[in-house]
């Protein structure tokens, strides 16, 4: 049995640590990730209820 | 409510913080960023018969997002204008938002790059689009977004002092362009 399967999933660093492209690829998806992980604002979901909203509503008039 | 709507929303949600992170790193401004996001949304929401279900949602939505971007950027002529502090306040926008002082650094040098470097590295290195969907999405040739990505990457380099010469000794690639960068 091989315990240290890697998961699924799991990425292979690109490139050695001293890569000075790596370094960049990483730090930027550093920045983006932790832009991404943020909770998402209300008010999108809110503008989202409305489009639905009207919509649904446009839809029962026709 | 339809079928096919519920779908829509259900796919438009699950790629909003990408997006979000997408305008987030171009504008570098949460609060513009946010208004652009939302634009989208409406956009994309009023568009929707035009998206075939099952065809690359998110590519459909950066697309629209970067439209929006360039249109509104041209109509305000691309004046530099700093009526709401846009700059002042860049430079003390939440320290912590980004955690480490090494983040901000990143950011500031991200800002410093061209517009088209600057969506061009963040779609192929960070959005997780091919240089195919990154080419469809800018509306330029494939060998275009290559060398905005290269130049970018170049570019990154040289603000944040990654070059690796000083520890590890330039290597054969960089090395010319980096000396060229700093000769002219």
């Amino acid at each position: 049995m091989n315990s240290v399967e890697k998961k699924a999933g799991e990425r292979e660093p690109l490139a050695k640590a001293g890569d000075p492209n790596a370094q960049i690829a990483t730090k930027l998806r550093a920045f983006y990730h932790s832009v991404q992980d943020e909770a998402l604002p209300q008010r999108f979901l809110d503008l989202l209820e409305k489009l639905d909203a009207v919509e649904s509503s446009a839809q029962r008039a026709e | 409510m339809d079928q096919g709507q519920t779908t829509f929303k259900r796919e438009l949600l699950a790629v909003l913080p990408s997006l979000r992170a997408f305008a987030i790193s171009l504008i570098g401004r949460h609060d513009q960023a946010d208004d652009l996001v939302q634009d989208t949304i409406m956009k994309a929401w009023a568009k929707q018969e035009q998206f075939e279900m099952g065809t690359n949602m998110k590519a459909w939505l950066f697309t629209i997002l970067r439209n929006e971007l360039y249109s509104k950027m041209r109509k305000r002529g691309r004046e530099v204008q700093d009526t709401d502090g846009i700059f002042t306040e860049n430079l003390a926008q939440h320290p912590s938002q980004y955690g480490s002082l090494d983040m901000q650094d990143f950011k500031k040098a991200l800002e410093k790059l061209p517009d088209e470097q600057r969506e061009a590295i963040i779609l192929v290195g960070a959005s997780g689009f091919s240089y195919e969907e990154a080419a469809e999405i800018c509306g330029c040739a494939l060998g275009t977004i290559k060398s905005r990505v290269n130049r970018a990457r170049q570019r990154l380099q040289e603000l944040l002092k990654v070059s690796g010469e000083s520890d590890y000794g330039p290597d054969a690639v960089s090395a010319p362009i980096t000396s060229r960068a700093f000769a002219s």
